[in-house]
């Protein structure tokens, strides 16, 4: 193999330094390829090159024009579209249009904590829906293409000492596991601190334990605050390549529920004194389970799952009915549905008894939300591309106790969805 | 007369037979090129050299570029086999390319043996969080970050300009892809790692067919810098490599975390001559030229004979 002598070598490093001023790296990598190629300089020369070059990068690197914050925040959001028609025997049914729209950001301070605030629509007094209705609401006469009201929907620290541990604090996403969102709406945002232990034992089993801290009422006298505490343990085992089972058993405990004033987003089924207050405490045992499956039905659908959850309010006393409650459901098709022609199929069955819950928890769409009910729900999702997918959801409830009043009487509820996210 | 008849049965019979023997008897010739990854290189040279040797007619051209250029390579109908050191994406299998899994290896990190760190990397490892503290979101910026102690100096972080199997399975290791990676890029794998002994408060990452000389030793002014795998906050014996043989052990047993496949990959059904080549890459006389070439893993017997099975 033929170099050129030394002076070939520095003209062909003078081509390459002269290229520097107005070349991408890229453009250097091909030119050293070339000069190889030609024989100009070995690979070997060409190769400390490059290394000398890169190191030199180090010391001149100029400050990114995008700050570092920047690229290790997270921002997201979506958007709904929605049309509802709502029934109930005995009054007119009516039809609305209505949005929700949710916009947040996630930011990691340093290794170990993480930031996030989220703003939505919606209203501070309901914290069971960030939907907005378009025109003036039902049987109301507020003002028509009004500005919709934008809330504060989370804003948490998170502090992560070790991977298996995520300790949060502030108002924050739920941090309990459920399988159904019959008896939490997946809307509330719980508000104090709480705590996920994951632990793997092998590749096949990994126990978890949840914990919720939840302040529902905060007033100075310490008598009045009204706390809710989850403790959740649960475990994860993959049976085997197509079968998953996941399990959980949450006990609910409240402080000062009985007695409190009614919360004003009740949904008025509870049990209450004359003086409107909690006649009863809501403490409880939850059992959840779900199972999940790949390839079911003979390999028809990619997953199927079936789920349930069940409450018992042990802290009622033995006079008092209506305090076990439950839900069970399938859904199947794809886990996800994320992409164009991605679906999934959901059916729930649930009957939840007067006080085995407190009313303000459960899916406000679901017989407006509250308790001492039996419905059916069943929803179809069905992607329209990636980020975008449309939802159908219908629910057939009544109440548990026959009574000609409308608020008791059966309703239905159909609602469809144009979801975007990003 | 009898001349006419005797060509006329010797034809008849080498119709009836298929001209098969004539073929089977026919000594493969023609060219096959192969382009792509650097970690594929050295062995995919050292299979060509073999293969040149067997069949003196065939000749077979290999060139680097990283995987990036392996796969556009094969899928633009450019080269034969594309050498690609990642998992097929789904578009590319789309695009009509078939993956033939050939090797095993790994990705190992890659710091000066002057770097005044290494003793505290050497007692501590890095674990997961770490690294992508340097690597993902640039939390980690200096030296002490790392080990602990005050060596206060700024990491130099180096990373793959090219598209390639090393940075994607790196990348992949921290849960991203190749264009998160931070740091200063350098074009190839030799690049890379004569930044990272050059530059003693360097850190990059390297094929294992890069880092370890042809005695087994990590090449010299280079450590590989160990990952806490178990995440004890301790660099475990069984955490640090000075050689081949100890990297190769935990490989295969599973223990290395930055592991990844190789494939070959070829646009449509391999046949003909590319077919040969790669029975050849995948036979007991291939399995011994990658041992002794020693840039990456043979596949065992049973994978082998499997995938063989599959090329039918």
């Amino acid at each position: 193999m033929r170099i050129v002598p030394v002076a070939g070598w520095f003209l062909a490093a003078q081509l390459v330094l002269a290229t520097l001023s107005f070349a991408a790296e890229t453009d250097v990598d091909r030119l050293l390829e070339f000069l190889i190629k030609e024989r100009v300089i070995t690979q070997e020369k060409a190769t400390e090159f490059r290394a000398d070059l890169a190191i030199k990068k180090q010391d001149e690197k100029q400050p990114s024009a995008v700050p570092d914050w920047v690229s290790r925040t997270k921002l997201k959001g979506d958007f709904r579209l929605r049309y509802e028609w709502d029934q109930n025997k005995g009054q007119s049914d009516y039809n609305r249009a209505r949005i929700m729209a949710r916009l947040g950001l996630e930011t990691k301070v340093n290794e170990k904590v993480k930031l996030g605030i989220g703003i939505a629509t919606g209203s501070s007094s309901d914290p069971r829906t960030s939907y907005v209705t378009l025109g003036t609401n039902v049987g109301q006469t507020n003002t028509p293409d009004s500005a919709k009201n934008v809330v504060l929907n989370y804003a948490y620290g998170e502090y992560t000492p070790f991977k298996e541990l995520r300790l949060i604090g502030g108002k924050f996403q739920d941090v309990i596991w459920r399988p159904s969102d019959v008896f939490w709406d997946t809307d509330i945002n719980p508000e104090g601190a709480g705590f996920n232990f994951d632990y793997k034992l092998n590749s096949k089993v990994g126990l978890f334990w949840n914990e919720l801290f939840n302040v529902l009422r905060n007033d100075d006298r310490t008598s009045k605050q009204v706390f809710m505490s989850v403790t959740q343990p649960g475990v994860n085992i993959a049976v085997n390549d197509e079968i998953n089972l996941k399990s959980a058993l949450a006990v609910n405990v409240f402080s000062n529920i009985k007695g409190a004033a009614k919360f004003s987003n009740s949904s008025g089924t509870n049990s209450l004194t004359a003086g409107n207050q909690y006649k009863y405490n809501y403490n409880s045992f939850q059992p959840s389970l779900e199972l999940s499956f790949k390839e079911p039905f003979g390999g028809l659908v990619p997953y199927g799952a079936l789920f349930g959850d069940y409450v018992y309010n042990f802290s009622l006393p033995d006079s008092a009915t209506g305090r076990g409650g439950y839900d069970f459901g399938l859904k199947f098709g794809k886990a996800k549905v994320e992409n164009w022609k991605d679906w999934q199929a959901k059916i729930i069955y649930s009957k939840v008894g007067r006080d085995a819950w407190l009313d303000i928890f459960p899916d406000s769409s679901r017989y407006s939300g509250k308790t001492n009910d039996q419905v059916v729900e069943t929803q179809f999702d069905f992607g329209l591309g990636k980020n975008t997918s449309l939802t159908l959801d219908y629910y057939y409830g009544w109440n548990l106790i026959k009574s000609n009043s409308a608020s008791n009487a059966p309703a239905q509820v159909l609602q469809v969805d144009w979801n975007v996210k990003f | 007369m009898k001349n006419i008849i005797i060509s006329l049965l010797v034809a008849s019979f080498l119709s009836v037979s298929g001209g098969s023997v004539l073929a089977r008897d026919k000594e493969p010739e023609g060219t096959i090129t192969l382009s792509g990854a650097w970690a594929i290189y050295p062995t995919a040279v050292a299979w060509a050299e073999a293969f040149q040797k067997k069949y003196s007619k065939v000749k077979i051209d290999v060139s680097a570029g990283g995987a990036g250029k392996g796969a556009a390579d094969a899928i633009a109908g450019l080269v034969d086999i594309g050498m690609v050191s990642r998992d097929p994406d789904p578009a590319e299998i789309k695009k009509g390319i078939t993956p033939i899994y050939i090797l095993h290896d790994a990705v190992f990190p890659v710091t000066s043996d002057k770097n005044p760190a290494v003793a505290g990397l050497l007692k501590k490892g890095v674990k997961l969080s770490t690294w992508i503290g340097i690597y993902i979101d640039g939390l980690v910026t200096t030296w002490d970050q790392v080990v602990g102690s005050k060596v206060d100096k700024k990491i130099h972080v180096y990373t793959r300009s090219d598209s390639c199997g090393a940075a994607q399975s790196w990348a992949a290791y921290l849960g991203k892809k190749q264009e998160d990676l931070k740091g200063v890029g350098i074009y190839g794998d030799p690049g890379l790692l004569e930044a990272a002994k050059r530059d003693p408060i360097g850190l990059g990452f390297n094929n294992f067919s890069y880092i370890f000389t042809r005695d087994g030793s990590v090449v010299n002014g280079a450590r590989i810098v160990p990952i806490d795998s178990n995440e004890n906050g301790i660099a475990d014996s069984d955490e640090i490599y000075t050689n081949r043989e100890a990297a190769i052990k935990a490989i295969r047993a599973g223990r290395y975390p930055a592991t990844r496949k190789n494939y070959f990959f070829v646009k449509g059904k391999p046949g003909g001559l590319v077919k040969e080549f790669i029975e050849f890459t995948l036979s007991e006389e291939g399995a011994k030229i990658v041992d002794e070439t020693g840039a990456s893993l043979s596949l065992p017997r049973a994978e082998r004979e499997k995938i063989l099975k599959n090329l039918e």
